[in-house]
């Protein structure tokens, strides 16, 4: 069989063709939002690559359609995008095809087109929107896909996204394969999964609920069977429920709390269960939009800038935005949110749970951690008279003096992350912190993973567009800990101030001392870039 | 800065690499450090090698210095130099904090803290089978 590639140009035809290669006839939200998503991207030019033998199509073929009395195709179709008409490239020698580099540059991914009519939009490879000032678009969730035409390999950065293929699963399925298919692609720590084979885990053992329907499991999941899938995933499963057991929301918002873990660059799953019987939906969150200007709620902690989730959702299309409240609405493009009886659905409004893929070596909680380092800022403040006076330097002490007043007034706000030892140095090596204070720091040692809590203010904008926001310190806090919180915290930055806790202290003081502390003022600090994610 | 991110270690750690120690029948790090430096396998894997086993992530791990600061004896005979960076800290002070009144221990409040919010997610783990996401 002979592989064949077509073009076509996107223009208002083409972009109809696309939709109805995504659709057949039918009205489907979720192609019509991938196409409108292609075109805003400034695609103008399709290849299509067919047949395509497609990984996940193929699992999910040898797990139902193989065995079906109706044939089913098995090969796919895949729609490369491009933001120009590249068929010149084409007519190159194949040799000059893989030195020419100009075809990547204008590569904007692809979407393969299952040969099934109830779900036709299969793995899909899209780049990330783009907005402009006031507001920018943060990516968390994100893996490098390679795709190859003809003989030459192209890349694209991006969120994967798959549609339900109502046989096999259902968009809890969905979800956790566009949650996880990053954090499989990026650290390799997870082995690769199909919706068929999350599908066979999710339901193993299986039960009363999932055996209502044929085949078991393909009617949808609980948190249990979330739950079951991504600890046999090999991820370790964070669920975190924002109701309580009479159906109302708790203190704990979900903004707040599922932000802390896409900024750490993790997808999470959100799960808005239906009130009073209606059916539940599963979406992946996979990045976020903040304000580039000042704090635009007040809060403490770093949903104050944010606006919305960036989110996947299988029924309604990719790169999907979720407002955090109802006023957030009103400030993001119309056409990329979703609504429910005509009013904009909303993080604040509808998520009832989350579900977070962490690594399994992480022990702690994001909450816990953030508890623990602002915990730990209001004990130093109290003691902040006696700090200051410490200083040498008059105006070192008053430095530390006025920090902590503003620390006593509630004027910082805490962003709390996890990342590696390896890249917290990192992005410190790299900034523009005071060096003295940054040898200190990256020479100590650190556990594998750790939360940061940077501290800056309300009115601390972005430097540059889509750039660091300044922070006037950060404290470290260790992520692979669950036991006594006192261990928790392990360094902490604050304007002159720099505290280092050992907390294996030498074996002839353990009987005296849980741990150590080392605290140091510094004659020369100031204001520093925090942690800024990939920019795409 | 000792390095503590070694897998292969931490497995061995974990039981999944043992070598265990003849004498009492449990895992013995050191014992398994000093074969895995002693032996031929220095002439294969120089220092700074990264590899999975066990045996060869010590290897890598010799041009650290041991638990109590002191150089090991395998760098005595060698000439070294201090990579590690540093700066003038002349100006640097230090500060006692447990003479100023710190204990360094978590407050009440803030275990009660953890404390709800952890009992907060059991409370919706037993609603959990009620509904299923479609």
């Amino acid at each position: 069989m002979r592989l064949s590639l077509t073009g076509f140009r996107l223009d208002e035809a083409g972009a109809q063709t696309l939709k109805r290669m995504l659709a057949g006839d039918r009205s489907s939200p979720c192609a019509e939002a991938l196409v409108a998503h292609i075109v805003d991207t400034g695609a103008s030019f399709a290849v299509m690559e067919e047949p395509y033998t497609d990984q996940d199509y193929s699992s999910d073929y040898l797990a139902f359609y193989a065995s079906a009395f109706k044939d089913h195709q098995r090969d796919t179709r895949r729609v490369h995008l491009f933001s120009k008409d590249v068929s010149g490239w084409f007519e190159k020698t194949l040799a000059e095809q893989v030195k020419d580099a100009e075809i990547q540059d204008h590569y904007l991914g692809f979407v393969v087109v299952r040969p099934i009519r109830q779900g036709a939009i299969g793995r899909t490879f899209l780049r990330f929107p783009d907005l402009k000032a006031p507001l920018c678009v943060r990516v968390a969730a994100r893996a490098t896909c390679h795709s190859h035409i003809l003989g030459t390999k192209l890349e694209i950065v991006g969120a994967p996204f798959i549609q339900q293929d109502r046989r096999l699963g259902a968009c809890a399925q969905a979800s956790i394969w566009m949650a996880s298919r990053p954090v499989h692609m990026r650290h390799r720590r997870t082995a690769w999964h199909s919706i068929a084979e999350i599908t066979r885990l999710a339901t193993t053992p299986t039960d009363g609920e999932l055996s209502q329907e044929l085949p078991a499991g393909s009617s949808g999941l609980n948190p249990l069977h979330i739950i079951r899938a991504l600890k046999a995933m090999g991820h370790q499963p964070l669920q975190h429920g924002f109701r309580d057991s009479d159906g109302k929301p708790t203190a704990t918002k979900a903004c707040e709390v599922a932000m802390r873990y896409l900024d750490s660059g993790l997808p999470v799953i959100l799960g808005m269960a239906g009130v009073n019987g209606e059916i539940g939906h599963a979406i992946a969150a996979i990045g976020y939009i903040e304000t580039t200007g000042d704090a635009i709620k007040p809060g403490d902690s770093y949903d104050s800038f944010v606006r919305a989730f960036v989110i996947h959702d299988d029924q309604s299309g990719p790169y999907r935005y979720l407002p955090l409240t109802d006023e957030d609405a009103g400030h993001l493009p119309r056409e990329r949110l979703l609504f429910k009886d005509s009013k904009p659905v909303t993080v604040e409004g509808s998520v009832t749970h989350m579900f977070v893929p962490l690594p399994p070596r992480v022990f702690l909680r994001a909450e816990r951690a953030d508890i623990v380092a602002r915990d730990f800022l209001n004990l130093q403040a109290m003691i902040s008279n006696k700090l200051s006076r410490e200083a040498s330097d008059p105006a070192v002490g008053a430095a530390i003096e006025a920090f902590f007043a503003k620390v006593k007034e509630g004027k910082f706000i805490r962003r709390t992350y996890l990342t590696t030892a390896g890249r917290y140095r990192h992005h410190l090596a790299k900034g523009d912190l005071n060096e003295l204070i940054k040898i200190e720091l990256v020479t100590r040692q650190l556990p594998h993973f750790i939360w940061v809590t940077e501290l800056m203010e309300s009115s601390s904008e972005q430097v540059t567009f889509k750039g660091a926001r300044n922070i006037v310190g950060h404290m470290v806090v260790n992520a692979t800990s669950s036991t006594e919180p006192s261990n928790d915290l392990l360094a902490a930055h604050f304007p002159h101030l720099l505290i280092h806790r050992n907390i294996n202290p030498p074996r002839d003081k353990r009987d005296e001392l849980d741990f150590e502390e080392s605290a140091e003022i510094y004659p020369q600090d100031a204001p520093y870039g925090g942690r800024v994610r990939l920019d795409l | 800065m000792p390095y503590k991110h070694d897998m292969g270690l931490n497995a061995a750690f974990q039981g999944l690499l043992l070598e265990n120690d003849p004498r009492t029948g449990v895992f013995n790090p050191r014992l398994t450090t000093a074969r895995a430096t002693s032996g031929g396998f220095r002439q294969f894997y120089k220092p700074g090698h990264i590899c999975n086993s066990l045996v060869n992530c010590r290897v890598a791990a010799v041009t650290n210095k041991s638990e109590n600061g002191q150089k090991m004896g395998l760098l005595k005979n060698i000439e070294t130099k201090d990579l590690t960076p540093s700066g003038d800290r002349s100006g640097v002070q230090l500060v006692d904090l447990r003479a100023i009144g710190f204990t360094g221990y978590v407050s009440d409040a803030a275990l009660n803290e953890i404390e709800l919010n952890e009992v907060r997610a059991n409370l919706v783990l037993t609603t959990a089978t009620k509904f299923a996401f479609r």
